[in-house]
């Protein structure tokens, strides 16, 4: 700018001299013309006057026209300068662009560079000056140069982006603009070109930063929803679309039309909520009827402007949580079903954790849970069990059964026993399982009752097989004597020897009687299983005394003393069969009082344990300890020579325990006299 | 030919089954003498020589026992077992002579090493036959050991030995 200035103030300089010079040229003339007038009017003598005229004319009309020539050179020298003035102008501007311009003419030689042309392409202005545009231009191998001056001439303008090689080979991307000018009837080709390696890099690095979230938003499982302010979908991503394809296209719809079918906003809505509140929501819920995704949990996240900070935008994250709902609803189902199989079910069924001591050995356990049956079954309530230490549960010294639940909570393997638990008095069934490391189930009954029942039953069947033994053998016996000494008389009577023969038939006739008696009796106990008779209120005096009464014969024979204590209850049974029992066991202490001097019998009544036992009691033979539980089976005698069939006390004992009641003999031993005693609960007051 | 008779020790409850048992066997070849108890308990006294048995020329050790299982005191499987647990009586042969035919009686007899087991029939024809037969097999055809030269096997501890040698 500085040297433009310059030269036009020298411009100028020369002007302003040569307009003075030009001026002091033209008074010289004019006074050499003013001085050549008089020498001719002296020389030719005219008159003043005269020559006046003409001489002014002349003057002026020379006058004027040298200033004309004056002006207009002056100006025409001015134009001149001015254009000069703009030429420099441009061609300074044209320089120091930033922009590569240059002009080619029709064959593509440069014709005019500018600075920065040499300075991108690395050449001098001279350098340049002597190529021609394709030497620079790396496209021109592929399109031809006539081609392309003809595209140019006939639009005029071109854009056209294409790839430069500097002096040194380096390539760069750059975009031209061409314009064809016809300028004193030449051609030309003016050309500015710009450099577009760096805005190709941030292109490229923006387009590659764009694949980078495109590539983010599709490779997400979850579907991503971008809304507008007004809930319009924007943009979405595949798995949108895959979702929701019965909607598509999504973009442009408002969301609760094609995410949920409905022409109104959803409620709830977390968009809204999270518009509202400018901070992320989240909620679960239903999909689009139809649609595989049934349950979906919906997250959004207000995009904000990071300048202002306003909401611009819902960014919604959908999460198909079908699976995991349907789970949950499986297992709230399975929950359901098995708290209530749990608190409904018979069994009786606790939860237990093993405690461990520093060592790692089981040593004790607690209880977690237990269910209504285990209160039923074992008396304790529930409150009392949870969370409490099985020792304590129980009240016992040591954790019960833990050697067997400890190895059940770590080796997983279930187990299943019977036990008799002395703390509860119980008998139970219990199963143990393990639910998870160190923990386990006990499912238990309790089977008291049952064992009660098996014990009876086992009884019952013993005796039942005693039974059937008894009468193999006992009612044989007599069938063999009878037919024995039939034969032995048969043979006798035919060698005629008999000697014998009363006492055989003696034997034979004991025989059937004993056959009879055995039956008798035998049909006596058949009937003891069900009480014929309704259980009404009995004196015990009474039946003692009947009883005595009924066996005062053996008694007056054996002068034996008898002794009846008073003060017996009444109670409830069947009279008749009670009496039997009275009398049997009267019988019994009267048929082996034995050879003593002073028969005694005393009957009488003790109380233990808030019991009321009733003894008959006898100074007789006594009978030997190791016999005291086999006297009340069937058929068993302890005297093969005594009489009775060995049904009696079975009787006894039969009639006893329908009662309720129990039987036993108390006896020291032989000649120490016994004593029967039993109980009857079913006592009234 | 043994010198004394044959000493048989019946353990039978039942008195006239007793009688038929003596009757019967008066017929046999052989000469038997029978000692009668009518309980096991009494029988084990026998056997052990106790309490009214201590008499050793009254009450000898019988060759043979006849023995009935349902017995008053002591059943007679019990019997059986205390004479066949006790190694001096395992000499002596124990028959069976009951009115019970239970496979249960059956079996536990023969597991508590009873020599032989018969039932009473009640035909007296067949019972009388039984009897004879037993009478021939186990007093005249089956022998049993003499007590008179008994040897004592615990004195003779080498015997094995000698037996060696000999082969």
């Amino acid at each position: 700018m500085d040297t433009f200035s310059q030269e036009l103030a020298v411009l100028q300089k020369a002007y302003k001299k040569i307009l003075a010079i030009g001026l002091m040229v033209f008074f010289l003339v004019l006074v050499f013309l003013i001085l050549e007038i008089f020498k001719i009017v002296q020389i030719l003598e005219i008159s003043w006057k005269t020559i006046f005229g003409p001489i002014t004319f002349v003057v002026v009309a020379v006058s004027l026209l040298l200033v004309l020539i004056f002006v207009y050179k002056c100006e025409q020298h001015r134009a001149v300068l001015q254009i000069e003035k703009t030429r420099r102008f441009t061609q300074f501007v044209l320089s120091r662009l930033s922009k590569m311009a240059f002009w080619s003419d029709y064959e593509g030689h440069f014709v005019y560079v500018n600075n920065a042309a040499c300075q991108k392409l690395g050449y001098t202005e001279q350098e340049l000056l002597n190529l021609k545009v394709f030497d620079i231009e790396d496209i021109f191998p592929f399109i031809s140069w006539e081609e392309h001056w003809q595209k140019l001439k006939s639009s005029g303008n071109l854009v056209i982006e294409s790839y430069y090689r500097t002096k040194n080979g380096k390539i760069f991307p750059v975009e031209i603009h061409e314009t064809y000018i016809e300028f004193e009837g030449k051609e030309y080709n003016c050309t500015f070109v710009e450099d577009m390696t760096i805005r190709k890099e941030s292109e490229e690095s923006l387009r590659k930063s764009e694949r980078f979230l495109t590539d983010i938003f599709e490779s997400i499982l979850d579907g991503i929803s971008v809304l507008s302010l007004d809930l319009t979908v924007l943009r979405v991503n595949t798995v949108m679309e895959k979702w929701y394809s019965c909607h598509l296209p999504l973009i442009g719809k408002k969301c609760y039309t094609c995410y949920h079918g409905s022409n109104r906003v959803c409620d709830p809505c977390p968009s809204l909520r999270c518009l509202l509140s400018g901070k992320p929501e989240n909620e679960i819920v239903a999909g689009l009827p139809g649609s595989p995704v049934e349950w979906i949990e919906l997250y959004s996240y207000p995009m904000k402007n990071p300048q202002t900070g306003k909401i611009v935008g819902i960014l919604e994250f959908v999460r198909d949580i079908t699976q995991r709902k349907k789970a949950e609803i499986a297992l709230e189902q399975s929950e359901t079903k098995f708290r209530t199989l749990f608190n409904d079910m018979s069994e009786g069924v606790a939860l237990h954790e093993l405690i461990l001591n520093k060592e790692g050995n089981p040593s004790d356990y607690r209880i977690i849970d237990v269910n209504p049956s285990y209160s039923k079954h074992t008396g304790i309530p529930m409150e009392m069990a949870k969370g409490i230490l099985g020792t304590k549960v129980y009240g016992t010294e040591k954790p019960a059964y833990l050697d067997v639940f400890a190895k059940v909570a770590q080796t997983g393997e279930p187990y299943i026993f019977d036990t008799y638990f002395p703390p509860l008095k119980k008998h139970f069934h219990v199963s143990v399982v393990s639910h998870g490391k160190n923990c386990f189930a006990t499912v238990f009954e309790d089977i008291t009752e049952r064992k009660k029942r098996e014990q009876e039953l086992h009884e019952k069947n013993a005796e039942l097989e005693r039974f059937t033994y008894t009468v193999s053998h006992d009612l044989r016996s007599p069938l063999i004597t009878i037919k024995g000494f039939l034969g032995v008389m048969q043979q006798d009577l035919l060698s005629g020897r008999q000697d014998r023969i009363l006492n055989d038939m003696k034997r034979i006739s004991d025989a059937a009687d004993k056959m009879e008696s055995l039956l008798r009796d035998l049909l006596e106990l058949s009937r003891i299983g069900r009480i014929v008779n309704k259980p009404i209120k009995i004196s015990l005096d009474q039946l003692f005394k009947d009883a005595i009464e009924l066996l005062s014969g053996s008694i007056k024979k054996k002068e034996i003393n008898i002794v009846l204590y008073s003060g017996f209850p009444f109670v409830y049974g069947d009279p008749v069969r009670l009496l039997q029992v009275i009398q049997n066991l009267l019988e019994n202490a009267i048929k082996y009082i034995g050879q003593q001097e002073s028969p005694l019998v005393e009957i009488g009544m003790r109380e233990k344990d808030q019991e009321k036992i009733f003894w008959i009691k006898d100074n007789g033979i006594g009978i030997d300890p190791k016999y005291h539980e086999n006297i009340f089976g069937l058929f068993n005698k302890l005297d093969a020579k005594t009489e009775g069939t060995g049904i009696g006390l079975a009787l006894v004992k039969r009639i006893v325990e329908v009662h309720g009641g129990r039987v036993w003999v108390e006896s020291e031993g032989l000649g120490k006299g016994a004593t029967f005693c039993f109980t009857l609960p079913c006592t009234a007051e | 030919m043994q010198e004394h008779p044959f000493y048989i020790l019946l353990v039978e409850d039942n008195q006239d089954h007793a009688e038929l048992v003596k009757r019967t066997l008066e017929k046999t070849e052989t000469e038997s003498l029978i000692f009668h108890v009518d309980n096991g308990e009494s029988a084990l006294d026998f056997l052990y020589r106790r309490g009214i048995y201590q008499d050793n020329l009254c009450f000898p050790k019988p060759n043979l026992i006849l023995l009935d299982l349902r017995l008053p005191k002591i059943d007679g499987l019990e019997v059986l077992r205390a004479i066949k647990q006790e190694e001096r009586f395992l000499d002596i042969p124990v028959v069976i002579l009951t009115s019970s035919d239970t496979e249960q009686d059956l079996t536990k007899a023969y597991r508590y090493h009873a020599n032989s087991y018969l039932t009473k029939p009640v035909d007296f024809i067949k019972f009388s036959n039984m009897m004879k037969d037993f009478g021939d097999y186990w007093l005249y055809c089956n022998k049993t050991v003499d007590w008179n030269k008994t040897i004592d096997l615990k004195k003779d501890t080498n015997w094995h030995k000698s037996m060696d040698r000999l082969f």
